[in-house]
């Protein structure tokens, strides 16, 4: 485990004298996440424009679940995404073969090697809306709700990861240039809206095949709604259930890319 | 030691039809043929020694460096490296193993080589003083000691062959496979690696195997060799030996006032021939030689054993 | 004439080439975008205890998402970075000894793209329109829809190409592309329909040519608005398109000189 650590401070470390080189683009970057915040504020400010309660939030609550789910994506962008990117063209390229010789977890390289520098810069500010979020909120909260708040959603980004790779993982089987990692990015907005507007069918969807609403969603309800457990056992037990299905299907991916290429 | 027994490797492949029917057809389902990468390969290497690995582009040595180094695995066989099954992919393994491929790179291109080689001696948990060894060893050996602090990427080519050699070296592995070290580098370059690696032969006496396309570096390197040919070993033995395969083979190498020619015939042929050259010809010059080494292993990688 | 029909045969196999990417974008995203918005309105209806907002009531609104991403692809025709990845990689270099201009090149096979995603559109508003709703089908407003829909993507292809060029002296410029995207899809009426807008918002955005991009192209497509209004936003986006192009010629005479060295 130490070691695992020491290993990430290189990673820490190589990606921080990277990112010194190439500034314009880090900013290009930045400012196109900060729009993507932005826009996600917008969304809803002109939603609650037409209605003064959406999926039994009012918007003081929702402002603290945007908050949440733009927590997630800072955190997601700059510990996964990239790798998570990267990951079907290291496997057609063959790339995959020099982490595989190696005395180290395959996946913990793959999934952590670069640190999006830049993206830290918009965790931060992801970070302060949230503060602004908790300020601007008109219940009253303990500190133990904010720190339930903040593991639920950890554990929530966690959950992405698991999910992200589930749809980049097919690579090993498909020729892709991506995976089908665009198509993640298309259903990825299931999870920032509130899970309540799915009924039926899509709320099945979202909630238990494509979990994508636990990740910022159930975080927020536990927060803002009285205490729940069958919310709490659903969200752990997912939680588990895409952590094991997501070990799984690395190890067959890896053990069919041994068995299949030349 | 390396003991490989009956080894084999198949592995499918899919095929296209042209234009976009084809493509069309593609999205609905493909069709697939077998095909043999390695057929009942048996090996054997062991410490000390260079196994050079020889065979055209497609024949299976990359094939047969991927199973020994455990990144693939074999369809049937026995395989057995230093005790371990490599496929297992052990640490064990893993940490005593090292593998260089010419053609694609393990150390970051962003970075000072040794930055890379402070991750790996956290990854192969190398302890302080031997990693200080090997650090000053190595760089001294290849030359490398003015430009471990430059950015990878803005080294020349043989330059960066040789952080990689050292970046595969710095955990003293015992089992070294080396596909095609040598592969774009000028000659200086090549030499001061065949150079290297003999010394670290000498030095350490790891099992290495070797791939290489130039018959230069297995010359050099390499005291016994094994063909392949179609996924097939047709060849284990000693690189000169392989001179006695042709032993009824002659060259002449004859020298007239305007040209130069090589022919080729059998020994007992070899009075006959250079009578009748002397007749019809106004020779120089006349050289009687055993076929080169390049030349027989290109006969046998065309035409295989049999035929010659 | 030839030589067009051969670059656009080329686009529409490269574009069949990868199965699984054809089907999954052909489908699946259009589907699950327009349940999440679909979900989220009925939300909001529900609530409100009203059967129409704004002159929407559910079918349309559930039409009106429907139409969005697969009219977002038709602008954004090509991948980005189609000039700038080859600008960047020196190979852009290869159009300037073709016998043909490079940008006519660029703009037919970015064209050939929307062209495909316009075909497509028409199969899904078919299909989704059986399946989803009991309104009915207005086959002129259809194709009304379809013809502003790809003027549209020529004024997106001119803006893009602004962007792309930016890379003759900024090499990455995929960040600023998808920025772009961001802001037309929000700005035109994409992630929530203009008429939601607040009054000032939408006579700010008049003067700019985000609504004529993807909320005008979809309401003719819906039979929402008057042709005269159409034929309107038409002739603007001629006008914005010219104007791009303009900035386009531009850039590249001045960009043409620091790029001349890059991969010959």
């Amino acid at each position: 485990m130490i070691r695992y650590l020491t290993l990430y401070k290189y990673f820490l470390r190589f990606s921080f004298s990277k990112a010194m080189e190439f500034r314009i683009d880090f900013f290009f970057r930045f400012l196109m996440d900060i729009i993507y915040y932005v826009v996600n504020i917008l969304f809803f400010q002109v939603i609650y424009l037409h209605t003064p309660i959406l999926a039994g939030w009012t918007q003081d609550q929702m402002i603290l679940f945007i908050a949440g789910y733009l927590l997630c994506d800072g955190l997601n962008m700059t510990i996964f995404s990239n790798n998570i990117w990267w990951f079907p063209q290291l496997i057609n390229r063959g790339d995959l073969d020099y982490y595989l010789i190696r005395p180290v977890s395959p996946l913990f390289f793959l999934s952590l090697r670069e640190f999006a520098a830049n993206s830290l810069m918009n965790l931060l500010v992801a970070m302060g809306f949230f503060v602004y979020a908790l300020f601007q909120y008109q219940s009253s909260f303990t500190m133990l709700d904010l720190l339930f708040y903040l593991f639920l959603l950890i554990c929530g980004v966690l959950l992405q990861y698991c999910i992200q790779m589930l749809f980049v993982l097919p690579s090993f089987w498909i020729q892709n240039k991506r995976g089908l990692i665009d198509f993640f990015y298309a259903i990825a907005l299931a999870g920032e809206r509130p899970d309540r507007i799915y009924k039926g069918f899509v709320r099945i969807l979202f909630t238990y095949i494509i979990p994508l609403s636990l990740v910022a969603s159930y975080p927020a309800r536990f927060f803002i709604e009285p205490f729940n457990p069958w919310l709490l056992v659903h969200f752990f037990g997912i939680c588990a259930f895409f952590w094991l299905l997501m070990l799984t299907v690395w190890k067959k991916g890896v053990s069919s890319y041994s068995s299949a290429s030349s | 030691m390396i003991e490989v027994s009956g080894l084999s490797k198949t592995f499918p492949i899919y095929q296209k039809e042209p234009g976009l029917m084809g493509s069309l057809k593609g999205l609905f389902h493909r069709k697939s043929v077998t095909k043999y990468a390695l057929k009942n390969v048996n090996l054997k290497a062991h410490p000390g020694e260079i196994l050079g690995l020889i065979g055209a582009n497609g024949a299976g040595k990359t094939t047969l460096v991927k199973i020994l180094s455990g990144i693939i695995h074999p369809t049937a066989g026995e395989v057995s490296v230093i005790g371990f099954k490599p496929w297992e992919r052990s640490n064990q393994y893993r940490k005593q193993m090292s593998l260089i491929m010419g053609q694609k790179n393990q150390v970051w291109w962003d970075l000072p080589a040794l930055d890379s080689f402070l991750l790996l001696k956290e990854i192969y948990q190398i302890d302080d003083k031997t990693y200080h060894e090997n650090v000053n060893y190595l760089s001294e050996m290849l030359g490398l000691t003015k430009h471990l602090k430059t950015q990878v990427r803005k080294l020349s080519l043989g330059e960066r062959m040789k952080v990689e050699l050292m970046a595969a070296l710095l955990h003293n592995p015992k089992v070294i496979f080396l596909d095609e070290p040598t592969i774009g580098l000028d000659i200086t370059s090549q030499k001061a690696v065949r150079e290297f690696l003999k010394d670290y032969r000498d030095k350490y006496q790891p099992i290495m195997i070797l791939t290489s396309h130039y018959m230069e570096d297995i010359k050099e390197l390499c005291s016994r060799i094994n063909i392949l040919r179609e996924g097939e070993i047709i060849y284990d033995g000693a690189l000169l030996d392989i001179q006695r395969l042709m032993g009824d083979k002659k060259v002449l190498k004859v020298t007239t006032q305007d040209k130069v020619m090589e022919i080729s015939i059998k020994r007992s042929e070899l009075s006959a021939k250079t009578r009748e050259l002397f007749e019809t010809l106004d020779v120089l010059d006349l050289n009687i030689q055993d076929p080169s080494i390049e030349d027989i292993i290109d006969h046998i990688l065309k035409n295989g054993l049999q035929t010659v | 004439m030839r030589g067009f029909s051969s670059i656009v045969a080329m686009e529409l196999r490269k574009i069949f080439a990868y199965r699984t990417d054809f089907w999954v974008t052909f489908l699946g995203q259009t589907l699950i975008q327009l349940l999440i918005a679909r979900s989220l309105w009925q939300n909001i209806f529900e609530t409100n205890n009203v059967t129409s907002m704004q002159g929407f009531n559910l079918e349309m609104m559930t039409l009106y998402y429907l139409l969005v991403p697969i009219g977002v692809r038709i602008l954004a025709g090509q991948n980005i970075g189609f000039l700038s990845q080859e600008i960047y990689d020196g190979t852009f270099t290869r159009y300037l000894i073709y016998p043909v201009n490079a940008f006519v090149y660029k703009s037919i096979t970015y064209l050939t793209h929307s062209f495909f995603y316009c075909i497509q559109l028409f199969f899904i508003y078919l299909i989704f329109h059986l399946f989803f709703t009991d309104m009915p089908l207005n086959p002129q407003g259809l194709f009304i829809g379809l013809f502003v829909f790809f003027i549209a993507s020529v004024c997106y292809m001119s803006m893009s190409m602004i962007v792309e060029l930016i890379s003759l002296w900024a090499d990455y410029i995929w960040a600023l592309m998808v920025m772009l995207r961001f802001f037309v899809t929000f700005f035109g009426g994409g992630i929530i329909p203009m008429d939601f807008f607040p009054d000032w918002a939408i006579s700010i955005l008049k003067y700019t040519p985000f609504p004529y991009l993807i909320s005008l192209p979809v309401k003719s497509t819906m039979s929402l608005i008057p042709l005269s209004e159409t034929i309107e936003g038409l002739s603007i986006l001629t006008f914005w398109s010219f104007i791009f192009f303009g900035i386009v010629s531009l850039m590249w005479r001045r960009g043409q000189k620091s790029y001349a060295g890059v991969g010959i």
